[in-house]
């Protein structure tokens, strides 16, 4: 090991403006993620386009920074009003809800709050000492092992959607469709532009990505009668949070202490190590996490048949859960260029935005600047455990800031920032279109996931296989002459298999229970 | 006999799969582009529109034979007049800071949503006039004075 460039690293990550930028993504993650309805995705997809012009290692300490926040910041609202701030939260209501009506509010905050960054730290720490040895190896594929890596994880990206694999499938084929657009990389002739002069030039990602996470979301909120709903059940809870105060609560009961961290030490780690499988498969994100780790917690804990009834347990398992994907889905992008879920792929397009291609050679090619990356990271969730700590009554105040304020201008600085860095107005056509798309792909429930990395891996999987065939001199079975491109196949296959039997023992219970002709 | 799709979303999205991949299709044999293009610049999107294809004909067919439960509907309390003219704002949003100037289409824009959502019966002009000017003001300075990007530069400020 390099213990120079080590050093050297820690000095760059620990100057006061990284420092300050990370702190900045932490409160802003927790923040955005505390309102319902706005997410660490909508965030990031907003700022790619404001931090290209700033140091790399500031910009990525502070989107990094969201990503961590955002984590623990969807539970505040789920616990305080029973209305999960991101989806990643969901499960961490069937808990936290019920302790705060219990009259216990803050002490489930602080279990959610340490099991998260205990989740974090854990998975950042595998970011650290996996992620280098896994790109080492990743260096060594050629075009027909890279292809079936890419085959793995799009057949992963495509079948892990929970509600219909099929439509899953199609998702990651109308991501594929979008990476044709525009100039092939191995010819250099333009294609598959239908006419339209201005898609010539292709769909860049980052207006792809602002389009379909934050302006398809400000959309729906709009256009929503859930706000009004939101608003009044918010006024309801702060009504009846008044009246609880009134009525006695104790704040010294209600104190969060060691040995509550420690009874729940298991369940935190459970959702930690669940947490980091899952964020680790491509595409698989934090609201899987949560509630497999809920799942599996309330199955293995010992007070698992009162999960729901408000358990700390059941407030630790999910989201150590849903924040140790983090740190987890970082290490596919970074070994591999494949991200392992949506937030990821935002960070692998700031990295594309900075200059850095994200994929087996960046860390070799930038070992200084990745190993103080890492170190970033590493201390974004002891800063996230620090300022949430300190900032928790604050941020459950800024949950209920009306949206009405807040929408139109993340709108303004999404559309305003795409056009001031890139100067052309394709990109803001590009951005309303993916906007529009978003929300019909969602009025179809057709995961954004596989989409968006379809169109992130669409490229580089049509690149390896065309170079595959030139090797084979144009026959297919160069792509099944490698024992590691085989073992690729063979996953998916198996995987395949798995999914569609979970898939059919999911509807056989359906057809038994829940079918009903009322639809 | 009658046949009726159990979800007629996901049936109506299976014939609009087919449609986007046989003009796929179609786009990589004809497309004007073809003619400078190698046979390996199409072999991929052919591939990709195939895979739709068999994928949106795949989903049709289970709708038809009733392979898939009823499944609730999404965004079932969207009022679809919001998207519209969500969009039509943003499109004069950006004709008004293209043409006349950046700082009074960010306040024109910030103005006219905040009214058109104000949740409460009686709208307070006043006080959303003072939030929207503070936003304009906010976003200025962040493009100009923070991130130093350059606002685009028309009639008016």
């Amino acid at each position: 090991m390099d213990f120079s460039v080590i050093s050297e690293a820690l000095s760059l990550a620990f100057t006061p403006m990284s420092m300050l930028y990370a702190s900045l993504g932490v409160i802003l993650g927790v923040t955005v993620a505390a309102i319902p309805g706005l997410t660490g995705d909508m965030a990031i997809a907003v700022l790619l386009p404001l931090v290209y012009k700033v140091d790399p290692l500031l910009s990525l300490g502070l989107l990094v920074g969201i990503y961590k926040g955002s984590m623990f910041g969807g539970s505040i609202s789920a616990i305080a009003f029973g209305v999960p701030g991101t989806p990643a939260a969901a499960a961490t209501v069937e808990d936290g809800y019920p302790l705060k009506k219990k009259g216990f509010p803050r002490r489930a905050m602080m279990q959610a709050l340490y099991s998260s960054v205990t989740g974090d730290v854990f998975s950042t720490i595998l970011l650290m000492f996996l992620t280098v040895p896994l790109a080492r190896i990743a260096i060594l594929f050629g075009p027909v092992e890279l292809f079936s890596l890419y085959v793995f994880s799009l057949a992963v990206i495509a079948m892990l959607n929970r509600e219909s694999p099929a439509r899953g499938l199609i998702a990651c084929l109308l991501g594929l469709a979008v990476s044709c657009v525009g100039v092939d990389g191995l010819t250099g002739s333009t294609r598959m532009w239908f006419g339209i002069k201005a898609l010539r030039g292709g769909i860049s990602n980052t207006p792809l990505l602002i389009g379909l996470f934050a302006v398809s979301e400000l959309i729906i909120q709009f256009g929503t009668s859930q706000r009004e709903k939101l608003m009044v059940k918010l006024q309801e809870v702060s009504t009846e949070k008044v009246r609880l105060t009134e009525e006695g609560y104790d704040p010294k009961q209600d104190r969060y202490k060691l040995v509550h961290y420690i009874k729940t030490f298991w369940a935190t780690l459970l959702g930690s190590l669940i947490g980091t499988f899952v964020g680790i498969l491509p595409g698989a994100g934090s609201s899987i996490a949560c509630y497999l780790s809920y799942g599996v917690a309330r199955r293995v804990c010992k007070d698992g048949d009162r999960f729901g009834t408000g358990v700390l347990n059941g407030v630790a398992a999910p989201e150590a859960g849903n924040s140790a994907t983090a740190g987890a889905s970082i290490i596919p992008l970074l070994a591999f260029g494949i991200p392992g879920s949506a937030t990821a792929a935002l960070i692998g397009a700031a990295l594309s935005m900075q200059g850095f291609n994200p994929g087996p050679t960046l860390i070799a090619e930038n070992k200084l600047i990745m190993f103080a990356f890492f170190i970033i990271c590493g201390y974004a969730s002891i800063l996230n455990l620090g300022f949430s700590h300190l900032l928790i009554p604050v941020y459950t105040k800024i949950a209920m800031i009306k949206k009405q304020y807040l929408v139109p201008v993340i709108f303004v600085l999404a559309t305003l920032g795409i056009y001031t860095t890139s100067n052309s107005m394709v990109d803001v056509w590009i951005v309303l279109g993916a906007g529009l798309v978003g929300i019909l792909l969602k009025k179809f429930r057709v995961p954004l996931g596989p989409f968006v990395l379809g169109a992130l891996l669409g490229s580089s999987t049509e690149r390896s296989l065309r170079q595959a065939l030139a090797i084979g001199k144009g026959s297919w079975r160069v792509l099944f002459s490698d024992p590691i491109a085989i073992g690729f196949y063979v996953a998916t296959i198996l995987f395949f298999f798995f999914i569609a039997y979970t898939f059919r023992a999911n509807k056989k219970e359906l057809d038994k229970g829940a079918y009903s002709d009322d639809d | 006999m009658t046949i009726k799709p159990v979800n007629k979303g996901n049936f109506w999205f299976g014939v609009s799969m087919l449609a986007l991949s046989l003009a796929g299709i179609g786009h990589t044999f004809w497309g004007s582009w073809t003619k400078n293009a190698g046979e390996a610049a199409k072999f991929f999107p052919r591939c990709i529109y195939a895979g739709l294809l068999i994928m949106g004909a795949a989903l049709i067919v289970q709708e038809l034979t009733k392979r898939i439960p009823p499944e609730p509907k999404a965004l079932k309390d969207m009022k679809w007049t919001y998207p519209v003219v969500y969009t039509m704002a943003g499109i004069l949003f950006f004709l008004t800071v293209y043409y006349i100037g950046p700082m009074v289409g960010i306040f024109l824009y910030l103005l006219s949503m905040m009214l058109a959502f104000a949740l409460e019966p009686k709208r307070d002009l006043t006080k959303i006039l003072i939030i929207a000017a503070c936003c304009t003001a906010a976003v200025y300075l962040v493009f100009t004075k923070l991130i130093l990007l350059v606002l685009p530069g028309s009639l008016l400020f």
